[in-house]
């Protein structure tokens, strides 16, 4: 990849927390805080392992963030339930943080994500690239098909020559 | 030889009831029977291989009622069990035996009287319907008169299955015809005939030949040194009204010489045009042409030009011929004319063998003696024999360079210029006719169509025809069906000589497709094969030739391999045997040549090649994009790896939640 494209992608990587987003997110926050002290709370110590994605992810379309973020969210949800039915204070949520069953299950919701990114593409490539071999495979066969019915001069001067040598 | 033959239906020729007192040089007789008449009195000529029947003139030939054997029918026959096929002339059986066989045997000289009354006045009646028909017979010759045990009647033999003049001895020839070979006679005029008749009438004064102790050769030579008739005579003496024949007939001068109606006249005691007595101007001193040959006359000396060039080229260099003829013949005109054209021309340079030796040759001979031949290279001609020695030489199978060299140079036309005959202005058109000819190789031109441009008569020389006679398509297709059986066939039945034949002689002859017969792109070449050859069979009637269907098959294979589709080419080669058997060259090439199927082939394998060429782009784009390049699979991996997540946790919450809520 040209370092230009590079330089550009980890300049929109490094967009989502520009000033603006920061603004927002801090405002949603103080807002979420002023209302839901005990689950923002619970919350932002749960979505750490999703902060670490997002600051060592590098893919302009932020997948692994995504991927660890929705993960790390099903992970924390639970927890976020029983906050609230349990009293929905800031005392609980401390509680709650404490366990180390909780973080385990965080945690382990987060590997999901991380192993969702790190595993399925590299299964994508090799699908894709066997389809494309086939279709390959599959335009080679027509054009030998051709070649039968039309003989050689069906093909430029070029590929004839080469096919004569083979 | 079969035993019989058939012709038309209604003769038959038996083969084994040879009739050798009537046969020619050209043609051998046989007994021969008509169907609807059985007393008629007929036989038949079957000609030999390689002579030229006047084949055009043939229907002419018929009629003639008395004196004169009469063409009946004619056609071309297959003779043989290898269908050897032979042109055959049936015709009225003569009375009588031939005056002469070999020129030799000596006979009783017939009185005066009887030649005149039983030769002259019959024959001259006959040589009128000969006139009114505008034909010549130029077979006038003691061993072709047919003539009654009591002497009472004659008979003219046939003149139709030969070239005209083709067989005739010098003895019989005027003089300007004799110097030519026989092959080089022309079809000549009225005159011709009368020559031959009172030459004749000499053969038959004198019981035998005037001068029996004389070779051909020796004879011409007398001939050119004291005249004809002089020659002829030898100082015999004959009656005045004999002498008046002979000066008239036999003039070496041919504008003094008698047509048939002078003969005609003079045969019934009318008033007639008399010629003096002939001589040619005798020099005193001979002059020496080379060591064995001396000339007393203009015309000695301009046959020695002709027939000894280089020596020629050395004796007009030496500059002596003009003081001779200025002093012993008195020619003064003549004498300053050839010093002014020797001393003009650059002799010292000449070759015998250049074309500019010969024309000048030719030219100086022309004016010594204006009747006399051209000659090239020792091929002593007239424009009007042109045709008759290409054609013999093409039979014969002698190079045709020569005539090439003849017609390109132009010799002709100071000859038709200096002539002055209005007869022969067409030869100044055709002379130019026959270079156009020349200046193309194309298939339809060339020395083949010259022959055939200049004898109508002659059949087609194609090498695949075997030397047998065929006069049109159908006889073409009919020898070359016969041909197709054999081994040694050629690899494609149509030909040069084929295409210069037809584009001659048949007015709707395509001239395009006759050119490709011999293109040099094979495929086209096969393809004006197969279509002259549906056309020749479809114009023909000849319903089946299987064997000719055979072998155009063969010459079909590459045709077929110019197709590009395989499929096609491996259709029309399982449709080839069907047609063979068949016989229909007609359908062979509607198949073969379909123009629609080669259209859509080449349309096909046009819009094919570009087929593969966007394959082979799709092919090159889908590697680079999909094997060459993990970007775009990894960024499709990572989003299905996006899409997965999501799913997963929003099944995990939606389970969670529902148990809790159950709870």
């Amino acid at each position: 990849m040209q370092s230009s494209e590079l330089t550009a992608e980890k300049e929109k990587a490094s967009g989502y927390f520009d000033a603006k987003n920061l603004i927002i997110i801090a405002m949603i926050l103080a807002v979420s805080g002023f209302f839901f002290l005990p689950v923002v709370i619970l919350v932002l110590a749960g979505l750490i392992p999703a902060l670490v994605a997002s600051i060592v992810d590098d893919d302009k379309h932020r997948s692994l963030t995504t991927c660890v973020f929705l993960s790390n969210m099903a992970g924390v949800l639970p927890f976020v339930v029983e906050l609230i039915q349990d009293g929905f204070d800031i005392s609980e949520s401390f509680m709650i943080l404490t366990r180390p069953t909780v973080w385990l299950g965080i945690l382990v919701a987060s590997a999901v994500g991380w192993g969702l990114y790190l595993f399925i593409p590299p299964i994508v490539v090799k699908g894709v690239r066997a389809k494309a071999r086939m279709k390959i495979a599959n335009i080679e066969a027509k054009q030998r098909k051709l070649v039968d019915t039309w003989g050689l001069e069906v093909m430029p001067p070029a590929y004839r020559e080469q096919q004569k040598k083979e | 030889m079969k035993s019989k033959l058939v012709i038309h239906e209604r003769f038959e020729v038996q083969t084994g009831n040879q009739l050798s007192h009537l046969d020619t040089p050209s043609a051998k007789a046989y007994a021969a029977s008509d169907f609807r008449s059985e007393h008629q009195k007929i036989f038949a000529y079957v000609c030999e291989l390689g002579t030229i029947p006047r084949i055009s003139k043939a229907q002419m030939f018929m009629g003639f009622t008395d004196h004169q054997v009469s063409l009946i029918a004619s056609g071309l026959v297959s003779i043989d069990e290898q269908n050897s096929f032979r042109q055959v002339f049936i015709c009225t059986m003569p009375d009588g035996e031939k005056l002469s066989t070999d020129y030799k045997t000596l006979f009783t000289p017939w009185p005066d009287l009887k030649v005149i009354n039983t030769f002259i006045k019959p024959i001259s009646l006959t040589m009128i319907q000969f006139l009114n028909k505008k034909l010549t017979h130029r077979n006038i010759r003691p061993d072709n008169i047919f003539v009654t045990a009591d002497q009472s009647h004659i008979t003219l033999g046939e003149c139709f299955c030969d070239m005209a003049g083709m067989n005739q001895p010098t003895l019989v020839e005027p003089l300007e015809e004799a110097l030519l070979p026989s092959q080089n006679r022309t079809v000549g005029t009225e005159y011709h005939d009368t020559h031959a008749i009172a030459a004749t009438a000499i053969f038959m004064l004198t019981g035998g030949h005037p001068r029996p102790e004389l070779s051909e050769t020796e004879l011409i030579e007398e001939r050119l040194r004291y005249g004809t008739v002089n020659a002829y005579l030898n100082g015999r003496k004959v009656p005045q009204k004999v002498m008046e024949l002979l000066r008239g007939c036999l003039s070496d001068i041919p504008e003094h010489r008698w047509g048939i109606e002078d003969l005609f006249a003079w045969a019934n005691n009318e008033r007639v045009r008399l010629v003096g007595h002939e001589q040619p101007k005798q020099a005193r001193h001979a002059f020496i042409f080379s060591e064995n040959k001396t000339c007393h006359t203009l015309n000695e000396l301009a046959n020695c030009i002709r027939q000894d060039q280089e020596q020629a080229i050395a004796v007009l260099s030496e500059g002596k011929v003009p003081d001779w003829l200025n002093t012993e013949l008195q020619e003064k005109a003549l004498a300053e004319y050839i010093d002014l054209q020797t001393k003009s021309a650059p002799l010292t340079t000449f070759t015998s063998s250049s074309a500019q030796t010969q024309k000048f040759l030719a030219r100086i001979a022309q004016c010594i003696d204006k009747n006399g031949p051209l000659s090239w290279k020792q091929e002593m001609f007239l424009p009007e024999s042109m045709g008759g020695a290409i054609v013999n030489a093409a039979i014969n199978k002698q190079k045709l360079d020569k005539y090439r060299e003849i017609i390109r140079s132009g010799i002709w036309e100071d000859y038709l210029t200096s002539s002055k005959n209005p007869k022969l202005d067409s030869y100044t058109i055709k002379t130019k006719t026959l270079q156009s000819y020349l200046s193309s190789p194309v298939c339809v031109q060339g020395i083949e169509r010259c022959i055939y441009a200049l004898n109508i008569d002659a059949p087609c020389l194609s090498t695949a025809l075997d030397g047998q006679p065929a006069y049109s398509g159908k006889e073409i297709l009919t020898i070359l069906e016969n041909k197709a059986k054999q081994n040694d066939k050629p690899e494609f039945p149509l030909d040069r000589h084929v295409a210069s034949f037809l584009a001659e002689r048949d007015k709707n002859a395509k001239l395009n497709l006759l050119k490709d017969l011999e293109s040099e792109k094979l495929p086209k070449k096969i393809s004006a094969q197969l279509n002259q050859l549906a056309i020749m069979q479809k114009q023909s009637g000849l319903k089946s030739l299987p064997n000719l269907c055979k072998w155009a098959s063969g010459i079909c294979k590459e045709l077929i391999n110019s197709y590009k589709n395989k499929n096609t080419r491996k259709a029309l080669h399982s449709k080839i045997k069907d047609f063979s058997a068949e016989g229909s060259l007609i359908k062979l090439n509607q198949v073969m040549n379909n123009q629609n199927r080669i259209r859509k082939d080449m349309a096909d394998f046009r819009a094919n090649k570009n087929s593969w060429m966007l394959m082979n782009s799709e092919i090159k784009a889908t590697r680079d994009k999909l094997l060459n390049n993990s970007t775009i699979p990894t960024s499709i991996g990572r989003r299905i790896a996006v899409g997965s997540a999501c799913l997963l946790s929003l099944t995990f919450s939606a389970i969670f939640m529902i148990y809790n809520v159950l709870r």
